[in-house]
């Protein structure tokens, strides 16, 4: 094919005019980044009632802070999503590398079953647990929250883990047992060691499903444990209100920092890779 | 090791079969009753209307989504990492969040009334929010990075060997002429997957239209959350619930033959 040992050609790019492009840029960006930099420029607005810019404050951060009702949301919220997270990751990775270590009867199914709870409308497994849990004697509550998500954050963690697997080089296992470790050592010294960067990635993934999950939480969450997403869907049915903004805005925040720790994680798994 | 992927993969198993015997729990009695409740004028109306609201979303998102996720791959690399980062952002950040910014945007009192008012191009705010257009914006707005993203991915891919294109161009086939040709074709498994990523969750989306239709707007997410937290009448609520996972399943049995399944597995 290189027989004619030209210089190997870069991707010819498409000459689409460059201001078109930029015009392109500009309104898809600007479509997806003004409403939330709108917010978040306005939570530091003085005024209550308007959109127009009055002074610039850090009151509605100080009224966060005092709200009780908010505070015991939040606490809820890190309390499911740290639990979902321990146990979807743990799961999820075991998932992963047996997946892809093992070939079993079913398996294309299974994996083609993993997508379902992740593409299938969330309503629909919110009042499919609604019906079940009673059944089964789950109390609705922190409990059903985290049985709810995790049935859709483990394929998550399931499908990264099992992504990472797959640029494992097997000889490193082969040499560990050949070495004399046991299979449990060799799966916590050496082949979890390998892949952390995916399992990270999947945590962080579970994590910020759970923190985020608003409609299984919204059927499933009982009384007195109402999530941060519920409550604020709450606070917006009641019209909107400056320290919405600011609660926002740190949600914003926090999702920004889970990010740029994704990505990281992700970029050392492609330099391993 | 195969147990403990098995037992959550199982319960989960065991869930979706839950979703009927659950359903002929409530009842006792078998019957194909709700079913044919479905099939009543309103009912069938809410139906039809949550398919063709997430018919149009998919295809705007498509729409506007193929460009940009060409552009993307496209881009050179120092500015391909930026955009696709800036993708990335608000596919992560909460739909509830991004919806309450469109709200605080087009609200009555919100932003764009409240400019446009204090320049005096308008006397009265304009009634954006609480219409069907707000809703279709605010799906629209929450879907667009899942269509963008798996577009991108494989765009990405056949950006990956252009040798595909320059035997396109070496044959005499012009810019555009390889684009349709080669290029979107090549693409087709990416316009699976995103049209899927956005249809489906827009075919259940229920806080969207409750919060940006102001009630005037009812999909089968709305109707379901009806049936089943204020009609109380949980078999009925079942019956659209399983209607909505057969189109589902449906959907996805006939769009994984052209499903890019490497851009989950990718984990974004």
């Amino acid at each position: 094919m290189a027989s004619l040992a030209a210089p190997p050609r870069a991707a010819r790019k498409e000459r689409a005019p460059q201001w078109t492009r930029q015009a392109i840029i500009v309104a898809v960006l600007g479509f997806l980044y003004v409403p939330i930099l709108v917010l978040i420029i306005f939570s530091f607005n003085t005024s209550y009632l308007s959109a127009l810019w009055t002074g610039f404050t850090f009151h509605w951060y100080r009224v966060l802070l005092q709200e009780p009702v908010l505070l015991h949301s939040l606490g809820v919220s890190v309390e499911v999503a740290i639990i979902q997270t321990i146990i979807s990751t743990i799961l999820g990775t075991l998932g992963g590398i047996a997946l892809h270590r093992y070939n079993f009867w079913g398996k294309k199914a299974l994996v083609y079953f993993l997508y379902i709870p992740i593409v299938i409308p969330e309503i629909v497994m919110a009042v499919a647990l609604l019906i079940y849990f009673p059944h089964v004697g789950v109390p609705l509550g922190v409990p059903a929250m985290v049985i709810g998500q995790t049935t859709f954050t483990i394929p998550y963690v399931v499908l990264v883990v099992r992504a990472s697997m797959a640029g494992f080089d097997t000889t490193l296992e082969e040499a560990s047992r050949d070495l004399g470790a046991s299979e449990l050592q060799t799966l916590w010294r050496v082949t979890i060691p390998v892949i952390l960067p995916g399992i990270v990635v999947g945590a962080l993934l579970s994590f910020s499903q759970s923190f985020d999950d608003f409609t299984t939480s919204f059927f499933v969450d009982g009384s007195g444990n109402t999530p941060l997403p519920v409550q604020i869907y709450g606070m917006l049915r009641h019209g909107v209100n400056p320290s919405v903004n600011a609660l926002s805005t740190v949600i914003v925040a926090a999702t920004l920092i889970i990010v740029l720790t994704g990505q990281r994680a992700q970029r050392r798994r492609a330099q391993r890779g | 090791m195969v147990f403990f992927f098995a037992i959550p993969n199982l319960y989960m198993l065991f869930i979706s079969f839950m979703q009927v015997g659950g359903y002929g729990g409530v009842v006792y009695h078998v019957t194909l009753s709700n079913y044919g409740l479905l099939f009543h004028w309103i009912e069938f109306k809410v139906i039809a209307d949550s398919l063709l609201f997430a018919l149009l979303v998919t295809l705007f998102c498509l729409g506007v989504g193929y460009p940009f996720a060409y552009i993307i791959a496209t881009a050179p690399p120092r500015k391909k990492i930026v955009l696709l980062f800036l993708v990335i952002v608000p596919f992560w950040t909460s739909s509830l969040i991004r919806t309450f910014a469109m709200m605080f945007l087009i609200g009555t009192e919100g932003f764009i009334n409240s400019v446009l008012l204090s320049l005096h191009l308008i006397h009265q705010p304009l009634d954006m929010l609480y219409t069907l257009g707000a809703t279709y914006v605010g799906q629209f707005y929450s879907m667009l990075p899942y269509m963008i993203l798996p577009l991108y991915a494989s765009l990405q891919g056949i950006m990956d060997h252009p040798e595909y294109m320059e035997a396109a161009r070496d044959l005499g086939a012009g810019a555009r002429k390889t684009f349709w040709r080669v290029v979107a074709p090549l693409s087709i498994p990416g316009i699976a997957t995103g049209s899927l990523l956005v249809f489906i969750p827009t075919l259940g989306t229920f806080f969207i239209p409750l919060l940006m239709g102001g009630g005037g707007v009812v999909l089968v997410g709305n109707f379901i959350e009806n049936q089943f937290l204020a009609a109380d009448n949980w078999p009925f609520g079942a019956a659209a619930s399983a209607l909505v996972i057969a189109i589902t399943l449906l959907l996805i049995g006939f769009g994984s033959r052209y499903m890019n399944n490497a851009f989950l597995e990718e984990g974004k």
